[in-house]
């Protein structure tokens, strides 16, 4: 079953076409990576599978409500005035879901060990509002976790430790992950794709 | 810069200050003074220091009357612009336009409305201090969609729930602004109003009774202790203003 895809979509930005006619099916628990150059149109691929970005051409399966998404600017996506609990048992809590406070208790104690989880989130530090926004994203109801470069700012331990976290808390979900790390990459998806021009290219399905 | 510079530096503005204020207070005009000396104003300050608090007592009770009704009439006429921006642009300017009328031509219009009476001058104030912060309300909610917007909706939050996670905080800054201005309007208003038409409590009266007597000494202390108020004032809505800004 497809959780989200993308038909011969193309996407403008500013007059430049940044998608041009890319395909891509995600399916049920399927982990898949997009790599690629700097402005290869990864970011808006993604958004547009989220129905973030208005396409122009081509048909999109959207992800269904309740997707996880770690944006590529996580500061701007947490709320600062909240807690760093409260942020991530926010999907849970919208979904009036019971477990929300176990879940990101949880989810907090995993991601963010050295952080108190009653601390406010605008007081994290950059690494750590990127922890949390990743936490929040696990901590989604929907069948995808779709997250954009979602260990950049992390050191080496954090980073190592997120990666083992995600593969835990993915849960049958599907991923989506967009990484300039090529181990981050292998080591969580099983499909690697590379996004050159606004298209999607086939690299590797290595079954891991 | 070392900290006995700045000091230092500190020290010799206050001084300057001082010395204009001194130099101006040797003028004279049709051989009358404009202004009690430094020395003159300190020496009286005992004597008038209750007149003078008591009157800036009432400009402010005045002027935070009429700052509370402008905020509730500006936030509410904000939130109806910004309900119908969309449809009427027009709005917008006809917000801006109204900011732009000095608040104190429209004192006559109260006057003849509510007569010389203490409703007349706070409405007045409220007028001036209501389009600032209706200006604001609707920056605040015309912000552009933001992030946490777009992670709210992708979690299937309703329209009310995205906006109780977010505009309460989001809003601040915008709101924050709308208030400063708003304040500084009500102050200036206040004295203003008071000094048009005479009243029995209030530092713009005192500074007319003053100037009318020739009281420079009086005059100067009603200058100082307006100044004052107006500095407190902005002291406050700027650490406000900081603290509002890391919600921005």
């Amino acid at each position: 079953m497809t959780v989200a895809a993308l038909e011969g979509v193309t996407c403008s930005r500013g007059g430049r076409e940044v998608l041009r006619g890319a395909t891509l099916h995600i399916d049920a628990g399927e982990r898949v990576a997009l790599v690629g150059p700097n402005g290869a149109g990864k970011t808006t691929l993604l958004r547009a599978l989220l129905g973030l970005e208005e396409v122009s051409q081509g048909k999109v399966t959207r992800c269904a409500r309740g997707a996880g998404y770690v944006p590529q600017t996580v500061g701007e996506s947490l709320f600062p005035w909240f807690s760093l609990r409260r942020n991530v048992a926010m999907p849970r809590l919208l979904a009036h879901r019971d477990d929300a406070a176990d879940v990101a208790t949880r989810l907090c104690a995993r991601l963010l060990p050295e952080v108190a989880p009653d601390r406010r989130a605008g007081d994290l530090s950059g690494g750590e509002q990127q922890a949390a926004a990743l936490a929040r994203a696990l901590a989604s109801v929907g069948d995808i976790v779709v997250a954009d470069e979602p260990f950049s700012a992390l050191a080496a331990d954090a980073r190592s430790r997120a990666v083992s976290v995600v593969r835990d808390e993915l849960r049958g979900r599907a991923l989506l992950l967009v990484t300039h790390a090529r181990g981050d990459a292998t080591e969580l998806c099983e499909r690697v794709l590379r996004v050159d021009g606004g298209t999607v290219i086939e690299e590797g399905r290595d079954g891991a | 810069m070392t900290e006995r510079r700045r000091w230092m530096g500190s020290v010799a503005a206050v001084a300057i200050a001082v010395a204009s204020w001194q130099a101006v207070a040797t003028i004279r005009v049709a051989d009358k003074p404009l202004l009690a000396t430094p020395w003159e104003t300190v020496a009286a300050l005992p004597a008038a220091s209750r007149a003078i608090v008591a009157d800036l007592l009432a400009t402010t009770v005045r002027a935070g009357l009429g700052l509370a009704m402008g905020i509730a009439i500006g936030v509410t006429a904000g939130l109806i612009a910004a309900v119908g921006l969309r449809r009427a642009p027009a709005l917008e300017g006809m917000l801006d336009f109204a900011r732009s009328v000095p608040p104190v031509v429209v004192f006559p219009v109260f006057l003849l409305a509510f007569g010389y009476s203490e409703t007349a001058r706070v409405a007045t104030i409220a007028a001036g201090c209501a389009w600032p912060m209706a200006l604001s309300v609707t920056t605040a909610a015309a912000a552009k969609r933001s992030v946490r917007r777009e992670i709210l909706a992708l979690s299937g939050a309703t329209r009310l729930e995205a906006l109780l996670w977010t505009q309460p905080w989001e809003a601040l800054p915008a709101l924050t602004v709308g208030l400063h201005a708003s304040a500084s309007t009500a102050v200036v208003v206040a004295v203003v109003t008071e000094m048009i038409v005479g009243v029995d409590r209030g530092i713009g009266g005192r500074v007319v009774s003053a100037q009318i007597a020739s009281d420079t000494t009086m005059l100067t202390l009603s200058i100082l202790a307006i100044g004052i108020v107006g500095y407190a004032v902005n002291v406050a809505l700027r650490r406000l203003a900081v603290w509002a800004e890391q919600f921005a």
